[in-house]
């Protein structure tokens, strides 16, 4: 790797190459089994539950908890500056809409959903079940992937609507009743904030899902090499989708502001 | 019959077929053997489509199967039954879930008695109905490999290809499987592809013995034929010897 820096770099553009070829080819047979055939809908079911239900814990905490630290943070810092704590419920309201309750989610989701996905269709794969699959007369992309897909593309935003709504209530709390602020100042806040504020984070949130459950499926389905294959492709996973999200969390935000979406 | 011709199989750099020629006709019972990692598992894949070869071709009675669409390659998979090395069930079904996987999308008309596929086909490999309902991991390796064959023979295919049947189970086990593989012959005359580098099942099974080694088929007969073969690699491989011609890597590079 040394001696040949060119043939360095040129092999790790091929193997970028190779792999953005693969997403997109496993991206095609998703859509293609999306619209061909009707959906597994018990699978699908079984994914939703997985996917969306079991989350519900771990993000009603983490969205209670931002919620509740933005309104202490923000009402503490403004009373410095005004001596008043002013516009909490805007700033926790924006925040969350806007930013935490749609990249939270993801990572969560990342942490919890992507790694699942990953092991268990890695695991498929090493032990042949997914050739299996095959010659059953089953094209796994139809039978593990499009319900997969499916369930991230609902649950993950619906998570975030939900998120958004228990942050907030955790961000009122410390508002009223830490710092003192009245309910119809704090809600007459948040009721100002626009429709489309909204919409802006509920677009990132279906755009998170989709680099979540695209990485996750393509690491899983790909993934050699016995048990240690099945680690390496969990790991990587959470932390390609994670880095993901956040990255494409600024490009996003940035496209949609100049669309005029929030 | 199952034809190969001149196929060959790499993954990036590691080529693993070169050229390799085989045909299987009808009813015959043809065992490939060869050492870890030769492609054998490969050879097998390719036959059925869940591979395609780089170059050479493929056929599957009149049809050749090298380029066929996704649509047209699923007509002829339907005539495969396969054996994976680890069995290969499916962890979150149950045994009776797992054999009416294959009938429920290749042969439907079998579901009208489903109850009776299930029974009949766990009778074939000597297990009772009571396993219908046990998930794979209440299974021992013995019974998992003969819920994978009952799998794979539920939708009644023409052509069974056992991945290294006997590998990981005890001289019995082994036994009952290799006697499981002679009386489906038998009773279902179906044609089968086994790969093994068990010789004791090999004698025992086959019609025809194929070895594959360095990517191509370097030699082929029957078992007497192999048994008294005077090519050196046959000679190595069948007495199990670590001297001669095969040079296995004790340590990879
Ligand atoms: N899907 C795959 N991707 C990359 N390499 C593979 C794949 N399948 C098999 N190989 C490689 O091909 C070679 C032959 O494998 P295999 O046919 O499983 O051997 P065996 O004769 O023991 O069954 C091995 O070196 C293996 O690593
Ligand atoms: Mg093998």
């Amino acid at each position: 790797m040394f001696h040949n820096p060119v043939a360095f770099v040129g092999r790790r553009l091929l193997g970028w190459a190779r792999t953005l070829g693969g997403v997109v080819v496993l991206v095609q047979k998703t859509v293609y089994w999306l619209f061909k055939a009707r959906p597994d809908v018990r699978n699908t079911a079984i994914q939703m539950n997985e996917i969306g239900v079991r989350s519900f814990p771990v993000t009603s905490l983490t969205a209670l908890f931002t919620g509740m630290v933005l309104a202490l943070q923000t009402g503490y810092s403004f009373r410095k500056v005004f001596n008043e704590p002013l516009y909490v419920g805007t700033v926790v309201g924006l925040s969350l809409l806007k930013e935490l309750g749609p990249v939270l989610t993801a990572l969560v989701v990342a942490g919890r959903v992507g790694a699942a996905i990953a092991a268990e269709l890695g695991t498929m794969n090493v032990t042949e079940q997914i050739d299996a699959l095959y010659t059953l007369g089953t094209n796994p992309v139809r039978y593990l992937v499009v319900p997969r897909f499916l369930a991230c593309l609902v649950m993950v935003p619906l998570l975030t609507v939900y998120a958004d709504l228990i942050g907030i209530l955790g961000g009122f709390g410390i508002a009223h009743w830490r710092l003192g602020i009245p309910a119809p100042v704090f809600w007459d806040e948040i009721n100002a904030i626009g429709l489309e504020d909204g919409f802006h984070g509920l677009i990132k949130s279906v755009a998170f899902a989709l680099i979540i459950v695209i990485t996750a499926c393509y690491k899983g389905i790909r993934c050699q090499g016995g048990a240690e294959g099945v680690g390496q492709a969990t790991t990587s996973t959470v932390v390609v989708s994670m880095v993901m999200v956040l990255v494409s969390d600024y490009f996003l935000s940035s496209l949609l502001v100049s669309l005029g979406v929030g | 019959m199952i034809r190969l011709q001149g196929v060959h199989k790499a993954f990036g750099a590691n080529r693993v077929l070169r050229g390799v020629d085989l045909e299987i006709p009808e009813g015959e019972t043809l065992t490939i053997i060869g050492g870890s990692g030769t492609g054998k598992s490969v050879t097998l894949k390719l036959m059925v489509g869940l591979l395609r070869p780089d170059h050479g071709r493929i056929w599957v009675d009149d049809t050749e199967t090298t380029f066929l669409n996704e649509d047209k390659l699923f007509e002829e998979q339907k005539k495969f039954g396969f054996l994976f090395q680890g069995a290969a069930l499916f962890d979150s079904l149950t045994v009776a879930e797992n054999i009416l996987f294959g009938v429920r999308n290749l042969r439907p008309e079998l579901l009208a008695n489903a109850r009776g596929v299930v029974e009949q086909k766990l009778g074939f490999v000597g297990l009772k109905p009571e396993v219908a309902l046990l998930k794979p991991a209440e299974l021992s390796g013995g019974m998992k490999k003969r819920v994978g064959l009952a799998r794979a023979i539920a939708h009644e295919p023409k052509y069974i290809l056992y991945d290294e049947p006997t590998t990981g189970l005890d001289p019995i086990m082994s036994d009952v499987i290799n006697e499981l593989i002679l009386s489906l012959q038998e009773r279902l005359k179906v044609t089968s592809i086994v790969v093994t580098h068990d010789m004791k099942s090999t004698y025992k099974v086959s019609n025809r013995i194929a070895m594959l080694h360095e990517g191509r088929i370097v030699a082929e007969g029957t078992p007497r034929e192999i048994q008294s073969s005077e090519n050196p690699l046959v000679k190595q491989f069948i007495t199990g010897s670590s001297q001669g011609p095969i040079q296995m890597a004790v340590r990879h590079a």
